[in-house]
């Protein structure tokens, strides 16, 4: 992955948490990875991309990270359906940002819905042998707790 | 336009199924579901498309079908990891034949790489915000089992 593209991850990131919960996120860590190190954790969603660009980002993180986020934009009083629609949306709002500061590429990628995948006993991959690289961003946000962004792309060669 | 896609996908998996595995291969069931009527089951993959329609292309099995599908499409026994490849694999191949079927249309939609998802405790979802029809659809593949798919589409 390149480096404006890393940017625009971190900035997008930081833009989404600080803007709809007030929160203050750090980057302590990006890294390529392997497939066989994705990080499992209970909450997971993913949003697919295609265009010039083409990919999935996830974001992952626990239960209890998922319910503050949900708590900070919806109030207390919160169901898990309403938390899988929070977390769907703060992924949605991170994609839209990931893409506006990429906005120097004409029309990088279009956006597919999220999908929330949630459960205690479960896996997420993209397929085994994958062309690019994924690249995990770690993420902490003071007194709540980590998270994580995956990150899955290509290059579109049909483009 | 509703009906367009939805019997594409019916007649675009029937198909697909018929000749990748070269068995008899029954469609049981075409209905629309409301998300939280959604199957469960082992393995699962999803595409999702955006264009002139948006949503995702869901497919589902166990892994003892998703097993026998893999060996019969790699010529051999296939690992765990290998079998939920060859889902992806026949889900890909579904859309694309989603995708000729509708080519009449200008840019019915373009589509992302397939996630795939292992364990039977898992539920994938979309968020209520957006509404999404959801057409479920579950063939008897005569070689290795039942297959589901859901179409999520708007």
């Amino acid at each position: 992955m390149d480096e404006k593209f890393i940017n625009a991850v971190k900035r997008g990131v930081d833009d989404t948490f600080s803007q709809m919960l007030g929160w203050s996120v750090q980057n302590v860590a990006g890294k390529k990875i392997s497939l066989d190190q994705a990080i499992q954790e209970e909450y997971c969603v993913v949003i697919g991309f295609a265009g010039n660009m083409q990919g999935l980002i996830t974001l992952k993180c626990s239960k209890k990270v998922a319910v503050q986020a949900a708590s900070g934009m919806l109030g207390t009083e919160i169901s898990p359906d309403d938390v899988a629609d929070a977390i769907g949306e703060i992924l949605n709002m991170i994609t839209g940002a990931i893409k506006s500061h990429l906005a120097v590429i004409d029309d990088p990628f279009k956006v597919a819905p999220p999908t929330i995948v949630s459960g205690k006993d479960y896996k997420v991959f993209v397929k085994s042998k994958i062309d690019g690289d994924i690249t995990l961003f770690k993420f902490e946000a003071e007194k709540i707790g980590s998270f994580y962004i995956e990150v899955y792309v290509t290059q579109n060669e049909d483009k | 336009m509703e009906k367009n896609i939805t019997a594409a996908m019916g007649k675009a998996a029937e198909n697909t199924l018929q000749q990748l595995f070269d068995c008899r291969v029954q469609k049981i069931l075409q209905k629309p579901i409301t998300a939280d009527q959604q199957h469960l089951d082992e393995f699962s993959c999803f595409i999702g498309f955006t264009g002139s329609y948006n949503g995702l292309f869901v497919l589902k099995c166990s892994k003892q079908t998703a097993l026998k599908n893999g060996a019969c499409m790699l010529g051999g026994e296939v690992s765990a990891a290998e079998a939920l490849d060859a889902a992806g694999e026949i889900l890909n191949i579904i859309t694309g034949a989603v995708k000729k079927y509708l080519h009449k249309e200008q840019n019915p939609f373009t589509i992302t790489p397939p996630a795939l998802i292992s364990g039977r405790e898992s539920t994938i979802r979309v968020p209520r915000i957006e509404t999404y029809s959801i057409i479920s659809y579950k063939f008897n593949i005569a070689l290795s089992g039942n297959v589901y798919i859901e179409l999520f589409y708007k």
